[in-house]
């Protein structure tokens, strides 16, 4: 752009010159006409700068004068009007930065808003179409190009966004300096084409970015794109072109053997992110490529006409291929040949940009044969073999609605993990989305109907919720005798209270082996639907809540308990009534709530939660079967733990909820999930200490820690180990502290730490995801430490404190 | 080799070099000739060919006119933001990969990137 000095203005303006020694004032004041071309400049400066092009004006100033004081006056009327009213115009595909990108549809509506105002502002003469008027020259053009084609590592042979920048930047180039005299029709189409050349740069600009981004993507897995096109070539299964959308889609499915270790060692999200990007790079550069050449191939049709047309011969031509036969294929769309598999890709990408009217009309099904023409090709395809997926090959839908159990998605997403490997890349994603949308739709037609059950009087027990969204195997219900040796409901209660009392969890109460085993068995047997059937007996719940509490307060009173033990003690039995105690009045009178009304205050709370976005359906389902379970029977305090935080519940559960000691923590964990190694072992092996343990799980959002521990013994053990880390880890940093003189306060920078790992690991793993534990290591914490004194030293150095220094503070600017 | 990121940024700064000059013109404190050498001035500094050669250039153009000085300050601001967020990436790569002794150099500025304020208004931290 340097070259713009050299650049001879196309009109020399002769007051320009003349008024260069003269001020503003009496320059001003001398010429009343250079002040009404002032204010039009202002007045179109101000247009280009609401619309985000002030790089035009820029070059216009530096150029051109913007106003042809040759033009006859009647024709610069209707220029000046033009560019005004063009000025307003939204565009909303030049936002300031390209961040966003200039899709078709924008372009399209701009495009016709434009159209629409030439012909009432220039009549019915303005006819001629843009890629027949000759474009201004673009001064930038060639300096941004070199740009790109220096900087873009896709401009390395054969990818197809460098592909695209290639030919978005010759469509550029071609256009040549006007040589004629200036028209307004010539100016209204140079207004326009500039518009085209703007949007054609952002483009560049994006695909510039996302192939950068892509190779740095592929450069933190320690690859080069180069590396994956010298194996790709060297891979004897597969011809794929070299640069087209199936070598850069197939690099996640097919490792090549120089990357395959690097490939092999990725995670499936890894993968699955780098396949992504890849695709996305490239079709978005296929898709360029198409339109420009739709765009200045003179067509008689519209773009969407043009893609329905190339659709229908794809789809005509692509029969009853198999996805494999289709890599194959060789056809030219646009001009360019490529694989049938690539133009079907790219034309259903590139459908995707246009305006959603007109997507609507197209008619994928263009082109297809009928069942009699495919009748005889339908016995050798891979696709066929899996039966669930063969119509999403042949473009038909799969109704997944009509899958209505968990188990039924399950198996529709094994088949489809399975059909990925034979279907192209979009119908894999168009079909998981599809997937995906019905599973949440069913999630939550489950969660109303349990709902509306609730709010209509039916008894629905936990054992319900599990049948309903587990499909799980019927479990085996006891038997009368079985219930009847097990004892009553009220039984159940009481040995709830008494080993929620009891020495094993700090409590005063002793539990034999047999009352233990007695309580476990109600435990399981409660989600019977005999046992959820029983009468619900309110009166009976608020006697034991009563003598509980009355026990508790004599104790209390005889010293036999101090006041901290009483009110952990109090939380722990009013955990065992109301869990959700936060969300109703509860008082430490029994009777004062009535569990019937608690339970549907909760269940609208959560739901009003559920329907506002503010929690998950996991959650909501969590929450309200907790809920549900306080309402039918006792709640001993494992049972309270084991559900306290679970599905991200934490902002509710309480202090007591949180076992006291790391032992019984895990203790827990043991009890909630068969699977759990021994806890004791896992304490050993990690290195980490009780007190330490307790520790974190104390800090902030620790409830969510100590849910993720219990969910997932691997989380447990990812963060047993975290906790040893961060031990040596801050151990180690504070020695470097001391050693250069830095103020560290060992506690504050525990608990900072802690708080930190807590705090993110809580949002981050309400699922107990092991692997959010090693994206977020404690090492980000000290990385956060460690940026105090580089806060100072950059405020230091930061450029107002630098301007005030060397007295070159601003003066005169008016911004 | 140019920062690709830099064409959107010059785009802005393009858009805001404009506003100054319609502002200074409207309120007759520039004439169109001013402008127009301001504009090709400008238009000389380009490419920007990353955000360190930004910044030296705004500054250097500041200089020139004054006007434009705010340019510079809005920039200087975020892009040496941005550098201290690159400088505790690479701390946190070095602390990972247990070198820390690494990571505290850069923190100290022992081992950063080319500094991204103009020379002649650096002063060391």
């Amino acid at each position: 752009m340097a070259e713009n000095e050299n650049t001879t203005p196309k009109h020399a303006e002769p007051e320009a010159d003349q008024s260069a020694s003269t001020t503003p004032d009496t320059q001003a004041a001398a010429d009343p006409s250079l002040k009404e071309r002032v204010s039009s400049l202002v007045s179109r400066f101000r247009g280009l700068i609401q619309s985000g092009d002030g790089d035009t004006g820029i070059r216009e100033l530096a150029s051109t004068q913007p106003d042809n004081s040759d033009t006859p006056a009647q024709d610069s009327a209707s220029v000046a009007e033009y560019k005004k009213r063009a000025a307003d115009i939204p565009k909303a595909q030049r936002r300031l930065g390209g961040i966003l990108p200039p899709s078709v549809a924008e372009r399209n509506r701009y495009s016709t808003a434009h159209q629409e105002l030439r012909k009432e502002v220039f009549g019915a003469q303005s006819s001629t179409t843009q890629a027949e008027a000759p474009p201004p020259p673009d001064p930038g053009a060639q300096d941004r190009r070199a740009q790109q084609e220096a900087a873009s590592p896709a401009a390395a042979e054969g990818s197809p966004a460098a592909a695209a920048e290639d030919q978005t930047s010759d469509d550029v180039s071609r256009e040549e300096p006007s040589t004629d005299g200036p028209t307004n029709e010539q100016d209204a189409q140079t207004a326009d084409k500039n518009i085209t050349r703007e949007a054609d740069d952002k483009l560049r600009q994006r695909l510039s970015e996302k192939v950068r981004m892509f190779d740095e993507m592929l450069g933190r897995h320690g690859l080069k794109s180069e590396d994956l096109r010298s194996a790709q070539a060297s891979t004897d299964t597969h011809t794929l072109d070299p640069g087209s959308v199936d070598y850069l889609a197939g690099i996640g499915t097919t490792p090549n053997p120089d990357a395959d270790g690097i490939l092999s060692s990725m995670s499936e999200d890894e993968r699955n992110e780098l396949l992504d990007q890849a695709t996305d790079v490239a079709f978005d550069g296929l898709s360029q490529i198409y339109i420009n050449r739709h765009e200045t191939g003179h067509s008689e049709l519209t773009l969407q006409q043009q893609i329905q047309q190339d659709l229908a011969e794809v789809t005509r031509r692509r029969g009853s291929l198999t996805t494999e036969q289709m890599r194959h294929e060789r056809i030219t769309i646009g001009g360019r040949e490529m694989s049938l598999l690539e133009a079907e890709d790219m034309l259903h990408n590139t459908a995707s940009l246009l305006p959603e009217e007109e997507h609507d009309k197209l008619n994928f099904d263009a082109g297809k044969r009928t069942s009699a023409d495919t009748t005889d090709a339908t016995q050798d395809t891979s696709e066929e073999a899996t039966a669930d997926s063969s119509s999403a090959t042949d473009g038909g839908p799969i109704d997944y609605s009509k899958i209505d159990t968990q188990e039924g998605f399950m198996t529709a997403q094994h088949n489809l993990a399975e059909l990925k490997k034979t279907i192209n890349i979009h119908e894999y994603i168009a079909l998981k989305a599809e997937l995906d949308t019905a599973y949440r739709a069913w999630e939550r037609r489950l969660a109303e109907e349990s709902s509306r059950k609730w709010r209509e009087g039916e008894q629905l027990t936990t054992k319900d919720f599990a049948d309903e969204t587990q499909s799980e195997a019927p479990r085996k219900e006891p038997s009368a005798d079985d219930i009847a040796k097990r004892g009553s409901r009220a039984r159940f209660r009481e040995l709830g209270i008494k080993y929620a009392n009891s020495t094993e969890f700090g409590g005063s109460e002793v539990m034999t082996p047999d009352e233990k085993s007695e309580y476990l068995g109600y435990q399981k047997a409660r989600d019977t639907e005999r046992y959820a059937n029983e009468t619900y007996d309110q009166t009976r719940e608020r006697e034991l809540y009563s003598k509980a509490l009355s026990e508790l307060w004599d104790k209390k009173r005889s010293g036999e308990i101090n006041q901290n033990e009483f009110d952990v003690r109090l939380d722990r039995i009013n955990d065992v009534f109301y869990p959700d105690k936060q969300d109703v009045q509860v008082t430490t009178q029994a009777g004062d709530v009535d569990p019937e009304a608690m339970y549907t205050k909760i269940e609208a709370d959560l739901r009003e939660k559920w329907d506002a976005g503010e929690i998950s359906t996991d959650e909501f389902r969590t929450r309200v079967r907790r809920a549900q379970a306080v309402r039918d029977e006792g709640r001993p305090k494992g049972a309270v733990y084991a559900e306290s935080s679970g599905g991200g519940g934490g902002a509710e559960a309480t202090a007591s909820a949180i076992p006291d000691t790391p032992e019984e923590f895990l203790g827990k964990v043991d009890e909630a999930k068969d699977k759990t190694p021994n806890p004791a072992d896992l304490l050993t092996e990690s290195g980490v200490t009780p007190q330490q343990l307790a520790d974190i799980l104390n800090s902030t959002n620790g409830e969510k820690l100590a849910e993720a521990m219990r969910t997932s013994p691997e989380a447990a053990k990812a963060i047993l180990q975290e906790i040893q880390k961060a031990h040596a880890a801050q151990a180690k940093f504070k020695a470097i502290c001391e050693e250069n003189g830095w103020p560290f306060d060992e506690k504050q920078g525990m608990e900072f730490a802690f708080g930190r790992i807590a705090d993110k690991l809580g949002n981050d793993m309400e699922g107990g995801d092991a692997e959010a534990l090693k994206k977020w290591g404690v090492l980000k914490v000290l990385l956060i430490a460690l940026s105090i004194p580089l806060v100072i030293a950059a405020a230091a150095a930061s450029a107002e404190l630098a301007l005030l220094k060397t007295g070159t503070a601003v003066a005169g600017g008016r911004r | 080799m140019a920062d690709q990121s830099m064409q959107a940024i010059t785009t802005e700064i393009e858009n805001e070099l404009l506003q100054i000059i319609t502002d200074n013109l409207d309120q007759e404190k520039m004439t169109v000739e001013d402008a127009q050498k301001i504009a090709k001035e400008f238009l000389a500094l380009l490419p920007l060919q990353d955000k360190h050669d930004l910044l030296n250039k705004l500054f250097k153009f500041g200089l020139g006119h004054t006007e434009t000085k705010g340019l510079y300050l809005k920039y200087a601001k975020p892009i040496e933001e941005e550098e201290r967020q690159k400088k505790l990436t690479l701390m946190s790569e070095h602390i990972k990969n247990g070198q820390l002794e690494h990571a505290l150099a850069v923190a100290k500025g022992e081992t950063s990137p080319s500094p991204v304020i103009p020379d002649s208004g650096r002063e060391t931290a």
